[in-house]
């Protein structure tokens, strides 16, 4: 009985974890929908813009650090966007995908350089004033501790979850960016740039996963090897929920995060880890388009 | 190509080195360490270069060999030496006998990897393929973590049998016959598929068995590897087995040449034996080898030697003035 009394907690925790999944499967799903690449540096956007946070924070109010943090992310995402249009028009698909995978290593690597390896702590966005050490506001809810800070997260992934499924729904640029990954031909012929819509889309990615780095840096502390590992659970709710689907993306980054929450605290607290790999292995070998994608194209 | 002779010239080099040279030295250290390299990256280069298929989880192969090898060896020494009467043996002999055992364990149960890892392949186009496989070897190193009979995230330590003889066999075999493959039967089956699987299999060629093949033997090869240096210092550890260990081996195989097994072998070299001659080097060398992948990617997509080979024929045809017959 004592574990099952735990289990609002490690849904609360696991909600939080899964936000950040969420967002970063967003992040895949924005740029795959544009290009049709599957990037792997999304992960670093977010250790970016929980580093700069991290930094920044030490020194500015937060007024200077957010904005500076997202700034940041679109930046490197723009220089990678030049990276990965260089070759777009006759590179393989396999070409764009190590050059994300090489363009992730060298982000982790500069970072290194520039914030060292130890893991920096931020003071949550709405804590308790005093001095040094700024603690979280908290309250109780059903048995289970919620800090403020988690609330800001959940806030945050649903406003980018409105916020991208009306702009990709509804307006102008948001259509054209997908009319890029259905037909790259067509879509030039109707007069969009393609070249503009897949540096946007890079730029909106890294954007929003620096806000979700910045968001989530005081529950998990903002660290240069955070990307990794986050950006292969994003992978891993984006394939989940089919990739190039949002709502599907969300709704898996969420679940995997209370699933792995759950496995963490119930069964095996050594495997947590291991839960979104069995999942992703499993779901890419019965159902490789995902529990709630369409059919994938098999090429 | 190394028939008769050449086989015995080998094997002779080989043990002449065994006897003559300290395998602790640094230098030999070095050149060891690049074995493990060029068999890591000779054996990627199957399913990346001959199959076209793309993996990057190959340190889990890598993974499993090395801790089915140290574990044969850490805890089925003593049944070998009672049932089999290896104590009776003298000490090369007996090390020979459980590093082969610990060789031959690992290669299967990487192998058995393979075979699990390589059906996905069957349905996955390339960028899917690609996430199952780093899926693969994170939840390997997971795993390898969590097995506290293994030492968990602390490291294994095993008794270590440090044997050049072995090892360099080991690695000239293992280029011997990627070598001999790519231009066999199947190697040729498994260029077909790589290049347009449609028409292969239109030609008759069984495009599941190969892709499979190819998983199987690389992982195979791998696990041959992991084996040989869970023996090299006696510890192993999880956390080398990383990500970034599998994306080393992606980038000697792609910077070499997807498809070559020269460019394989000298991009292992040169990658191993760089960061260790130049130490300040070493800090920065994830940063070079990435940014190096990306210009390679963006300039020369098909890598420095593409997919063409290094042979004594060529060689001699050309005459030395080219400087190697590297076309």
């Amino acid at each position: 009985m004592d574990q099952l009394s735990q289990i609002p907690q490690l849904i609360v925790t696991g909600m939080t974890a899964g936000c950040i999944y969420a967002i970063v499967a967003v992040g895949f799903t924005i740029i795959y929908n544009t290009t049709g690449v599957i990037n792997f540096a999304q992960g670093e956007f977010v250790m970016i813009g929980a580093m700069v946070a991290a930094v920044l924070m030490a020194k500015f109010s937060f007024l200077v650090a957010f904005p500076a943090a997202v700034l940041a992310g679109c930046l490197v995402g723009a220089v990678l966007a030049g990276f990965v249009l260089i070759p777009l028009k006759r590179a393989a698909v396999l070409t764009l995908i190590i050059i994300t995978i090489g363009a992730s290593i060298a982000m982790q690597g500069i970072a290194q350089f520039l914030w060292g390896e130890t893991a920096i702590p931020v003071p949550p966005f709405t804590g308790i004033p005093g001095e040094g050490f700024v603690e979280d506001r908290s309250f109780h809810l059903l048995g289970a501790v919620i800090r403020a800070q988690e609330l800001w997260v959940v806030a945050v992934t649903a406003l980018i979850v409105i916020g991208m499924t009306l702009f990709f729904r509804y307006t102008l640029i948001g259509q054209a960016m997908r009319a890029c990954e259905t037909n790259p031909a067509g879509a030039r012929l109707v007069g969009i740039s393609v070249r503009r819509m897949v540096v946007l889309s890079f730029v909106m990615a890294a954007g929003l996963g620096a806000l979700a780095g910045l968001t989530v840096s005081p529950v998990f502390y903002a660290r240069v090897n955070m990307g990794t590992a986050l950006g292969l659970k994003g992978f891993c709710a984006a394939v989940l929920g089919g990739l190039g689907n949002f709502s599907g993306g969300i709704i898996a980054g969420i679940v995997l995060g209370i699933v792995e929450s759950l496995t963490g605290g119930l069964l095996w607290s050594d495997y947590k880890d291991a839960v979104a790999f069995v999942i992703l292995l499993a779901i890419l070998l019965i159902r490789p388009e995902g529990l709630l994608g369409r059919k994938a194209d098999q090429k | 190509m190394l028939r008769g002779g050449k086989a015995l010239l080998v094997l002779g080099l080989l043990l002449l080195l065994q006897l003559t040279v300290d395998p602790n030295h640094y230098v030999s250290r070095v050149l060891l360490l690049s074995c493990f390299s060029v068999m890591l990256a000779v054996s990627l280069n199957i399913i990346n270069g001959y199959a076209g298929q793309f993996s990057i989880g190959h340190a889990g192969f890598y993974a499993v060999g090395a801790y089915t090898g140290a574990s044969l060896s850490h805890f089925g020494r003593e049944w070998m030496e009672a049932s089999l009467g290896l104590a009776s043996f003298p000490a090369w002999l007996a090390d020979s006998a459980v590093l082969l055992a610990a060789v031959v364990a690992g290669s299967v149960a990487a192998a058995v990897a393979g075979f699990i890892v390589g059906l996905p392949s069957l349905r996955l186009r390339g960028d899917y393929l690609a996430i199952a496989t780093l899926g693969f070897g994170e939840l390997i190193r997971v795993i390898f973590i969590n097995i506290d009979r293994v030492g968990g995230a602390r490291g294994f330590s095993i008794a270590p049998i440090n044997s050049i003889f072995w090892i360099g066999l080991f690695t000239v075999g293992i280029v011997w016959l990627s070598r001999n493959l790519l231009n066999s039967r199947q190697g040729r089956a498994l260029q077909a598929l790589r290049d347009d699987e449609t028409a292969a299999s239109v030609l008759g060629i069984n495009i599941t068995s190969y892709k499979v093949m190819a998983f199987v033997l690389s992982a195979a090869m791998a696990g041959c590897a992991g084996a040989l240096y869970a023996h090299f210092d006696g510890y192993l550890q999880p956390d080398s087995f990383n990500f970034i260990r599998s994306i080393e081996i992606i980038i000697m195989v792609v910077l070499g040449g997807l498809g070559s097994t020269t460019g394989a072998v000298i991009a292992a070299v040169v990658l191993t034996v760089l960061p260790e001659t130049l130490r300040e080097f070493a800090d920065y060398r994830m940063v070079i080898y990435s940014a190096l992948l990306v210009i390679c990617m963006l300039v020369r997509p098909q890598g420095l030697l593409g997919t063409s080979e290094f042979s004594w024929a060529s060689l001699r045809s050309r005459g030395k003035e080219t400087g190697g017959g590297l076309a």
